[in-house]
């Protein structure tokens, strides 16, 4: 539960390429792995938070989705994760955020995961699995530039796993 | 590759690098450029006693100098952006490699699962058939890459579908990868009815079910269905989460093949032994259900939490038995999201349960209600008259009349239905008595057209706590969305509304923004109000998001 004074107090990060930001604990505290950090640190103020897996133009792109959510209720437990998943369907701002190069589009996903905040996560995951919906294996790994590594013999077990569809 | 021709630029080139030599010697700090790119002349031209004729011949080297240099710096240039362009071509692959395979393993069966969920809504609505890209949408992940199928070989629900439309050697294959799976029967291929004794069968024990999914084509496919699954069950599903029966029937089929089921009772659509089964089977942990098209009189689920429910005909004048809807209803008394849809709905009960106690559900959040057709208003209000809706905080009323003649006023038949939904005394229009929703806070109307007698304001007196309003009104005239009554709105969404714009709606985003109150206004698909896009955009600044 964060008080009125939390509120108030700033904090800052100190990314991988040493660029520092100094955002507003409700911003920050998106992130739960920045909130458990900063319970750990107590009331230091001065002290600056390392993030050194994200670099300053990932996060500063992810401060900015944080920005936008940071008077979102707190994310539901695990439990309900299942329903989080369910469906594809993107808000129009996060969608719009969202609307990066596939590098960036990685990069935040990897913030989001490391930063633990997964409502960010489920919209970098969830544009992923758009991208990938309805398409064949071979449309896939052209779109990601994926190499298909399979051995002869597991092609062959794949085919034969598949026969019975294409045989229609 | 292209190069710098030698003869034309390798003076240019000298004097380019002795430039930037002197420059690095400065340290690159500011100072009088001319002394970088051409020395002899920033010291000649301050030196008075250098002739005049002299000048002219150093300012003549300096100003050759300067072009041969600049030429040089062009070539360079060009170099420069050719290889940056190809470069970046050659990279990007890389890049896109690099950023895909750097997701660590369980960001991607994140995705996998996501990927999963979508495909299963799909299948739960439409069921699923043969087609390859059908089978499972898992299944086309694990033909990506190595590193794909091993994610998704390692996630059990990702292989949940198991359909008597597969062929028997992918059943056995999915069957030791998932131990919990999602049943889909089919009737809409040739041999089904063979194929569900070998399916069930083949996926026993059903005590494991963790979904069943029946698609039939014809009343008597119910039947034979619940009949087949009791017997080999013994009606026991202690893992079943989600069950769907939909009855896609087609009339002709139906008039033909149903003459065999006896007990059938065609007001539940269902023969009485198979309703009476159903109602025999025991599913503890059932949260979801989708019924199409017919549904039993009793049905042992207590802890549904989301129900479907579509009564739909194209031809024919079933008449639902409501008396019977009401008990089935009863059977979920945990219920938090109900979603029912009418089309062509008439009701075979006499009276309309004005009078009756309606059904309490305490924990009912979500009501979506879409009618359509020629649905009778008798039907609808029996519905309403059926539940207690009080508690529920989400309400999405969607309506599309379509008259079978033209003697019938389909704007008539809208003042009708929503008569019924949001009065207590309405006959063929608006009554007095209000049907409150007193906790409503989000609220979404879809309105093909209006009717002359109708008001937007007798709609929202009966939604007194709307935050959040969304309005789809294609061929409806502008909705006088009325200021006092909706002081707590914050956010408004106008989709696909066809009115002509008298100024009404911007005078009340006005008022309501003046109260600070508006949160977010979005207006998407309404050409017709683009005029106002600029004053909307100016009132309203960042709150206002416009789609064309």
């Amino acid at each position: 539960m964060s008080t009125t004074e939390d509120k108030t107090r700033k904090v800052k990060l100190v990314t991988s390429d040493n660029e520092e930001f100094e955002v507003d604990w409700e911003v920050a505290t998106r992130s739960v792995l920045i909130k458990h950090m900063l319970e750990d640190i107590g009331e230091s103020e001065e002290q600056a938070i390392p993030l050194p897996n994200v670099t300053a133009n990932v996060l500063k792109k992810v401060l900015e989705w944080c920005e936008h959510h940071r008077k979102d209720p707190e994310p539901a437990p695990e439990s309900s994760d299942d329903n989080r998943k369910r469906t594809l369907e993107i808000g129009d701002w996060d969608a719009k955020f969202i609307q990066v190069d596939q590098e960036m589009l990685f990069e935040i996903i990897l913030a989001a995961n490391y930063l633990d905040i997964k409502a960010l996560l489920d919209v970098g995951c969830k544009t992923v699995a758009n991208m990938i919906k309805g398409k064949q294996p071979e449309e896939i790994r052209k779109m990601f530039n994926i190499v298909n590594d399979f051995t002869p013999e597991e092609e062959a077990q794949i085919k034969k796993e598949n026969e019975w569809a294409e045989d229609r | 590759m292209g190069g710098i021709p030698v003869e034309d630029s390798e003076t240019g080139l000298h004097q380019l690098f002795a430039a930037l030599e002197i420059w690095k010697e400065s340290e690159f700090k500011q100072q009088d450029a001319r002394a970088i790119w051409c020395p002899e002349w920033a010291s000649a031209s301050e030196d008075s006693d250098i002739l005049t004729e002299t000048k002219v011949q150093i300012a003549k080297r300096a100003l050759k100098r300067l072009k041969s240099i600049k030429k040089a710096l062009a070539t360079a240039t060009e170099l420069l952006d050719k290889t940056f362009e190809r470069v970046t071509e050659q990279s990007s692959d890389i890049i896109r490699i690099a950023g895909f395979s750097s997701l660590p393993d369980d960001v991607l069966a994140r995705i996998f699962e996501m990927n999963h969920h979508a495909y299963m809504d799909a299948a739960e609505c439409g069921g699923v058939n043969k087609e390859r890209q059908f089978v499972c949408s898992s299944n086309i992940l694990a033909q990506v890459c190595r590193r794909f199928r091993r994610i998704a070989l390692h996630i059990p629900s990702l292989w949940e579908v198991v359909s008597n439309s597969h062929g028997k050697g992918w059943i056995s294959t999915v069957k030791e990868r998932c131990r919990s799976p999602s049943i889909f029967i089919a009737y809409d291929f040739p041999k089904a009815g063979k194929s569900i004794p070998e399916l069930v069968e083949h996926t026993l024990p059903a005590m494991r079910w963790k979904g069943l999914n029946i698609h039939l084509m014809k009343r008597k496919d119910g039947h034979d269905a619940i009949n087949h699954i009791s017997t080999i069950s013994d009606g026991n599903f202690p893992s079943l989460e989600s069950l769907s029966l939909q009855l896609d029937w087609e009339y002709n089929k139906a008039q033909t093949n149903d003459d065999d089921v006896d007990d059938m009772d065609f007001s539940i659509n269902l023969s009485n032994s198979a309703s009476s089964l159903l109602s025999d089977w025991c599913l503890p942990k059932l949260s979801r259900l989708r019924l199409k098209n017919l549904f039993p009189y009793t049905i042992d689920c207590p802890n549904v939490r989301t129900c479907h429910i579509e009564l739909t005909q194209l031809f024919g004048t079933n008449r639902w038995d409501l008396e019977g809807f009401e008990g089935f209803l009863e059977c979920m008394p945990l219920i938090e999201s109900l979603s029912l849809s009418f089309l062509n709905a008439w009701s075979l009960t006499r009276h309309d349960f004005a009078g009756t106690e309606p059904i309490k559900f305490l924990h009912l959040k979500s009501l979506e209600i879409s009618v359509q057709g020629n649905t009778s208003e008798k039907f609808l209000r029996s519905i309403m008259n059926m539940m207690d809706f009080t508690a529920i905080s989400d309400l999405t009323v969607s309506l599309c009349p379509i008259c079978p003649d033209e003697t019938m006023d389909s704007g008539k038949k809208v003042e009708e239905w929503l008569g019924v939904i949001f009065f207590l005394d309405s006959s063929s229009g608006f009554g007095t008595r209000k049907r409150v929703f007193p906790d409503v806070e989000v609220f979404r109307l879809d309105l093909q057209e209006d009717g002359d007698h109708f008001s937007y304001r007798d709609i929202f007196g009966a939604l007194p706590r709307i935050r959040d309003l969304t309005l789809e009104l294609p061929g409806c005239g502008e909705p006088d969305i009325p200021t006092r009554d909706m002081k707590g709105l914050r956010s408004l969404h106008l989709l696909k509304s066809g009115f002509y714009y008298s100024g009404e709606t911007l005078k009340f985003l006005k008022e309501q923004n003046e109260l600070g109150k508006i949160e977010k206004v979005g207006i998407e698909g309404c050409s017709n109000l683009v005029r106002y896009k600029d004053d909307l955009k100016d009132l309203l600044g960042d709150k206002f998001v416009w789609k064309g």
